[in-house]
Formats: structure tokens, sequence, C-alpha cells
């Protein structure tokens, strides 16, 4: 009775720990205080970008800290996969998926699996 | 007890006004049940008020006819099927081909358009639910230049046969605003020219197929990646990484907020002074948070320059499904989803509020100038409020 009364203290905890996730390789905390670098969608992007802006935008990753592998949007981390041409590849909690290549000295583009994209800049 | 009629679709308003030959009856029933469904109280007393039965009667009988006339009302209302379907012809029209979607449009699915529904000398607005589903008539180049040349010689004009049922309240797009927005399902339907013959047969797909899976989840809803739940210490370190140092303030709040956490205060709002016109790009966040430093509402708007406001909506509706709630006012809108939570006597805001609206005002557009646009998400922890008024 007190054995399965750890096991369940253990699971419990175990499930705790997990609860941050909100499925996949999406994870709700805070974002790293110094290490990566912050990512601003263009501000000067013209009307053809507005839609990928705007997706950007609801999605937390008009402004991002990049941090190696990992994406922190708004307080939501997402955990990316690194591709050959250097890109890196995310999947979106609202399903579908956005790729962030390297567009040029210090620039990004966002382009996301349903087709808008948008250029990013590091934030100064 | 379904009957035909005839309504004709103009393409003159930006939603397709329609001028109805009324069957009074049907148009009655479809406020009805849109009302018994939808919970949306109908004032019995007024509209009885209004019939002709106690306009008729005089002074002397008024208040007996007025209360027969109730009862009628209610026996009416009491017995209204949701499973009633009903049939009407609609003057529509086809639109020109897209040629990067390889498709033509039928209009009344298009986005914004819907029937207007004159009852109890009353508004109503029907939309249908799967209307995206039917909208596209799908065709290749080489098939779409003869359909196309035989739509032009009617001035593509078409008349659309429609069953229809009520199904709630509201336009799960967004697009049609408004009180009385009587939500339907389209279960069958065909195009045919003025001779009758058919033109289109589009296939209707049941409203739960047309948008699987895309129930709305507050537990798990986020507005640009924020959350509430989460702790204040976090936020704030997350604000300040992001967005520049946030400020801290201890508040007394109705709702039993007691900290706000803000960036940016008020500095997205156009105050016609000449001088605080925010710049596209500029963000401003406040969220409020319990005695416990943990957030429970949080509010981030953003500026961008002019933009179409269906990027915005399709964006929405896309990643938080179908629609609560919609409202428009000039050339914004605000959409909510989630459990409505009241604030004051009578009003009400969803636990996710997406607002569309103009950053200008009346010095700004003086000069002919493009507003720009401020795009404003708010995410409440309505369990939370709901348990601290």
């Amino acid at each position: 009775m007190r054995r399965s009364g750890y096991l369940l203290l253990a699971l419990s905890l175990l499930f705790a720990t997990g609860c941050g996730k909100s499925g996949g390789s999406v994870e709700v905390v805070r974002a790293p205080a110094s290490s990566g670098d912050v990512w601003e969608i263009d501000r000067d992007a013209g009307r053809p970008a507005m839609p990928g802006a705007v997706l950007a935008y609801l999605n937390g990753l008009h402004v991002v800290v990049l941090d190696g592998k990992e994406a922190f949007a708004g307080m939501t981390r997402f955990q990316g996969e690194s591709r050959p041409d250097g890109a890196r590849a995310f999947k979106l909690t609202s399903g579908g998926e956005v790729v962030l290549a390297p567009s040029g000295q210090d620039q990004l583009e966002l382009r996301f699996s349903s087709g808008e994209s948008v250029r990013m800049r590091k934030k100064k | 007890m379904t009957r035909h009629r005839l309504l004709f679709l103009s393409a003159l308003v930006f939603l397709n006004a329609t001028q109805a030959q009324d069957d009074a009856a049907d148009n009655e029933t479809i406020a009805l049940l849109y009302h018994k469904i939808s919970g949306d109280p109908l004032d019995l007393a007024n509209i009885a008020a209004m019939s002709p039965a106690v306009q008729r009667a005089s002074n002397f009988d008024k208040p007996d006819v007025t209360k027969q006339e109730i009862a009628r009302l209610q026996g009416r209302l009491d017995g209204a099927s949701p499973g009633q379907v009903f049939t009407m012809k609609v003057n529509d029209t086809i639109s020109e081909y897209d040629h990067p979607r390889s498709e033509f449009s039928i209009n009344l699915f298009s986005p914004g358009h819907y029937l207007p529904i004159q009852a109890f000398r009353q508004q109503y607005q029907v939309v249908f639910a799967n209307a995206e589903s039917l909208r596209p008539i799908p065709m290749p180049k080489e098939e779409a230049r003869a359909f196309d040349e035989q739509l032009r010689k009617t001035y593509r004009a078409v008349v659309d046969e429609i069953q229809f049922k009520i199904i709630g309240k509201g336009d799960p797009s967004g697009a049609v605003t408004g009180a009385k927005v009587v939500r339907a399902e389209i279960t069958s339907t065909r195009l045919v020219d003025r001779a009758g013959h058919v033109v289109s047969l589009p296939k209707v797909t049941p409203v739960q197929a047309a948008a699987p899976g895309v129930a709305f989840d507050l537990k798990n809803a986020d507005i640009a990646g924020f959350r509430v739940g989460v702790k204040g210490k976090d936020l704030e370190a997350t604000l300040n990484r992001m967005f520049g140092l946030s400020t801290r303030r201890k508040v007394k709040r109705p709702e039993g907020y007691s900290t706000t956490l803000v960036v940016n205060e008020m500095r997205c709002m156009n105050i016609p002074d000449g001088r605080h016109h925010p710049a596209p790009g500029l963000v401003c966040i406040t969220a409020m948070l319990d005695d416990d430093d943990i957030v429970r509402s949080i509010t981030i708007d953003r500026i961008f320059p002019f933009l179409d406001g269906e990027i915005f909506r399709k964006a929405l509706t896309q990643k938080y499904g179908p629609v609560a709630s919609a409202n428009g006012s000039g050339g914004g809108f605000s959409l909510g989803w989630g459990p409505e939570i009241k604030v004051g006597q009578s009003g009400t805001y969803n636990a996710l509020t997406a607002t569309f609206a103009a950053n200008d005002d009346f010095m700004s557009r003086s000069g002919n100038r493009i507003p720009d646009i401020r795009l404003a998400l708010r995410l409440v922890d309505a369990q939370w409020v709901s348990q601290h008024k």
C-alpha cells in the first residue's frame, strides 16, 4: 500500500513536470535572459509580406529569441529541427510548420508551410 | 413545410444585400429557431404588441388579444423543430475566373455574404457554416474558358437552389458581424440558369467535416506565444528580453487583479495631438496578475502598416477555429473565442478577443494618408475571473 503510494507520487511528479508541454515539441517557459539573439519581422516589409507578418504575430514569431536549435516565441519554446541548407524547421501549436532560413547578412526568412513568408532582422 | 421562394441577391453592397420576397411564415420560423437554439432572448410581449391582431383590436380588447398573441408565439417557439429544412431560391452571380487558384467562386458562399431575413420587424442575417466548402467551382483553364463564355452571356447570373437548417448563432468565419446573425448549414444545393438548366452541382460537406478538429481550447490557447496561468516573474523576464524593460505596478481592480506588468503602456494608441503617432512595428503589452503573481489576463498590440482585415480574420480562424462572436464598426472588427465573461450590467466579452482597428484620427485622416493598423489580442483566464467576481 505504501509502495503504491510512492509510485503514485512519482508518477504525479513525472506528469507535473511535463504539464508545461502543450503537445509535440512545444513548451511553456520563460525566454533565456541573455543567450541567443532576438530577431524581429522586418518593420519595413511591404504589403505582399503582410499575410506572413500577421501569421508570425499570431504565433508569437514576430519577435523571437533564437538560441541554438530552440526558438522562444513569447513564452512558448519550439524545439527546432536542423536542415542541411542551414534552415531550422519548427512545428506550430496550431498545426503546420514554419522554416527559418538564412537570407543574407543578419537576415532570415520565415516561411510558413501554408505559403506565406516574411523577412526577419536581428533586433538591435 | 418547405416552400420555394425567390430572393434577389444584389452585388451592390459589400455583403451582397438581398431583397427578399418574404414568405413571412418561413422567415418567422427561421427567426424563432435562431432564438430557440442560440438562447438569444426574444421579446414576445413587444412582438405581440406590434402584431396585426393586436393593432386591429379595440383598446378594450387589447389586453386579452395581446395575451393570446403572446401564447400563440410562445407555442410556435416551443414547437419550432431544429431539424426543419428550409428551401429557397436565391438570385446570385458567379465570380470571374481566379487563374492562380483555377476556380470560379459562388458569391453567396464567399466570406462576408449572407441572406437577409425580415421577421418580427427585425433584420436577421443568415450565414452558412459550411459555405467555404461550397464556394469554389474548380475547373482547369481549358474548360474554364467555355464556362466563362456561357456565364458572360447571362451576365454571370445564376439561381442558387438551396436547402438548409438552422444550427446556431454567429458567423463561424467572423466575416458577418452584428446582432442576430443566424448560423445555418446547407444540406443540399444546385445552381441553375434562368431557364432552369443546371450550371453547377456543388458537393455539400456537413459542418463537422467542413471544419475538422478546430474546436477552441482555452486551456492551451496562446496569443502571440503568451498564455495565462503562468508565473508573473517568468513573463516579466521574457518581456524584458524581447520587448524592452517592463514596468510592474500595484493595482486594485474589481476583477481581483492586484498587479499590472506593462511594456510601452498606452503607446500603441493614436493620440490626435500630432505628436503621438505610433509607428509600424511598435508592440505594447499589458498583463494583469493576481495576489500569487500568476498572469490572469494579457493583452498585446502591434502596429502594422495598412493591411486587409481579411488577412487577419483568415489567420485567426485558421489558428483558433470557428468564431464565437463577431462585432464590427467602420473599417474595424472584433472577434471572440471561448467562454463569455460578464462585465457591468449587460456587457460581455470572450476569453480571447482579437481586434482589427485603423490606427488613425481626424488629423491623420485629413492628409488622405493610408492608416496604419493596430492588431490587438487579449486572453483572459475566464474561469479565474468568474471565481473572483
